[in-house]
């Protein structure tokens, strides 16, 4: 007997299935049972539900560059099935189909951790600020003026200097 | 009983990548190497006893004792070509480089201790980016290939050993209701989420929208009630079950302490055990952590890493049951 699956090498590995009680018989060669085995046992990971996604948002026809990723070259068909990006510009190129999917697994669309000093830049300064005013608001309820003072002052110094960055 | 019998190890994995090279599953031998490179020179500027192992260097009995030692992925191990890792003498930091992103800073530790393993990560990621350009982007963090690390690029895991909840048939149904709290749960040898050994490992599943110190906060929250858990299972079968518990523990130093050949699958639901009966009180001969130890040991790799070539599974069970015999009386 032949192989179901290739048609070609001798079938020697007999699988029965019994899914609601529908019995089903498939009589495959060594290397497609291994092949089949190997989507059996495939973990159901993040990045295999990301790719899976990715291919089921057929709503999604905003436009992609016509050549890949500008910088690196990488096609959009290659990043969804890879589900790899090719370089740190490829999530740009791609962002209006890959947004809506990091949004949905992720459950945010936005960074809030921690942020590197020298690659992070004024958004570094930026988000301090913005720590240091809640702080204040704080400080000014609890009636802990001095600290109040104190936190102006850095706020009005990290302004400033954001300004002379400008 | 101490936490510390029950999350054996933590972990805090952070993924990075620069900002002026392709990923790794697009890059040309020279610039992996390139890659490397700059990496070793970041960190040698600071610390100097950190040392740089190529993964072409190593056979394929060295790396998967690696892996078994948690040293490096097995994403890692795939890398034969570009892959390399810096490792800290304490065997506490590992940097991997060209894995899945071009930086992968992994930080162990023993028991209950993500928030030292992140203050660790955070110190040695602030190293590398004095001299690295990291690719981030102010609205989504750091970025990596796979968008299902983008953000903090931060998985924080913990390594449980849950002996009492799995043989009271409790773990999957506790480990399902955990799964729904966005955390993933995982068997630490073994297959999928089957778990051999009764070793769990969980960590967070999303890495965007919350700080890190969030996220392993969260991680530690859902331990700690695994702990009570297990806890009070441990008790309630010392009240219920001392004498058929008694009975297994008795039984399983009995086949370790004697059997001539055994496989690494027998070998880890007996050590678990004999673990769980020792920190029950049950079983005082041997000692919880020491068993761990063993655990790792007895991993089919690292039985041939010892003997320094590969040998057949018969010859291994017969050495494995050779080194629990010599070790479980050596602890005696």
């Amino acid at each position: 007997m032949l192989c179901n699956e290739c048609g070609k090498n001798e079938a020697n590995v007999h699988v029965t299935h019994i899914i609601n009680g529908k019995k089903t018989e498939s009589h495959l060669c060594e290397e497609c049972a291994k092949k089949n085995q190997a989507i059996l046992n495939s973990s159901f990971s993040m990045e295999n539900l990301f790719s899976a996604m990715l291919n089921n948002a057929f709503n999604n026809k905003t436009a992609l560059p016509a050549k890949g990723c500008p910088n690196c070259g990488m096609t959009y068909d290659t990043f969804r099935s890879t589900g790899k990006f090719g370089c740190s510009h490829c999530i740009d190129s791609f962002k209006t189909r890959v947004m809506p999917v990091i949004k949905s697994i992720q459950g945010y669309d936005r960074h809030t951790g921690k942020i590197p000093k020298r690659a992070g830049g004024s958004y570094r300064v930026q988000m301090d600020i913005e720590k240091m005013k809640n702080d204040l608001r704080n400080a000014v309820e609890c009636e802990k003026y001095e600290l109040a003072a104190e936190l102006r002052d850095k706020i009005h110094e990290l302004e400033n200097k954001l300004k002379g960055d400008e | 009983m101490e936490n510390n019998d029950i999350v054996i190890t933590s972990r805090v994995r952070l993924a990075r990548n620069l900002k002026n090279y392709k990923f790794p599953i697009n890059m040309t031998q020279e610039e992996t190497i390139s890659v490397i490179n700059e990496i070793e020179d970041a960190i040698n500027k600071h610390d100097k006893n950190y040392k740089l192992t190529y993964m072409k260097d190593l056979s394929d009995v060295q790396t998967n004792s690696l892996i078994e030692n948690h040293i490096i992925s097995p994403a890692l191990a795939k890398k034969r070509d570009g892959g390399a890792f810096l490792l800290s003498p304490d065997q506490k930091v590992s940097v991997m480089i060209n894995e899945e992103d071009h930086i992968r800073i992994q930080t162990l530790g023993d028991g209950l201790s993500l928030k030292e393993c992140w203050d660790l990560s955070n110190n040695v990621d602030d190293i590398l980016e004095e001299s690295i350009d990291y690719a981030f982007d102010s609205e989504l963090g750091y970025i990596t290939s796979c968008p299902t690390n983008i953000g903090t690029g931060m998985r924080a895991s913990v390594m449980l050993h849950l002996p009492a909840l799995s043989i009271t048939n409790q773990s999957d149904k506790l480990l399902y209701g955990i799964s729904q709290l966005g955390v993933a749960v995982r068997g630490v040898y073994g297959e999928g989420t089957k778990s051999i050994g009764h070793l769990y490992q969980i960590s967070n599943q999303g890495t965007l929208g919350a700080p890190e110190e969030i996220l392993i906060d969260k991680i530690i929250q859902i331990t700690m009630q695994i702990i009570e858990k297990e806890k009070s299972t441990r008790e309630h079968l010392m009240k219920n079950n001392h004498d058929e518990l008694e009975d297994d523990f008795y039984r399983a130093y009995g086949l370790l302490t004697n059997a001539r050949k055994i496989s690494a699958d027998e070998a880890m639901k007996l050590l678990s055990l004999i673990k769980l009966g020792s920190e029950m009180g049950i079983t005082p001969m041997v000692k919880g952590k020491n068993i761990y130890e063993l655990m790792i040991e007895i991993q089919p790799n690292n039985i041939s890493a010892v003997e320094e070539t590969e040998i057949s599974p018969k010859e291994r069970d017969k050495k494995r049951a050779e080194i629990i015999r010599r070790e479980l009386l050596r602890l005696n």
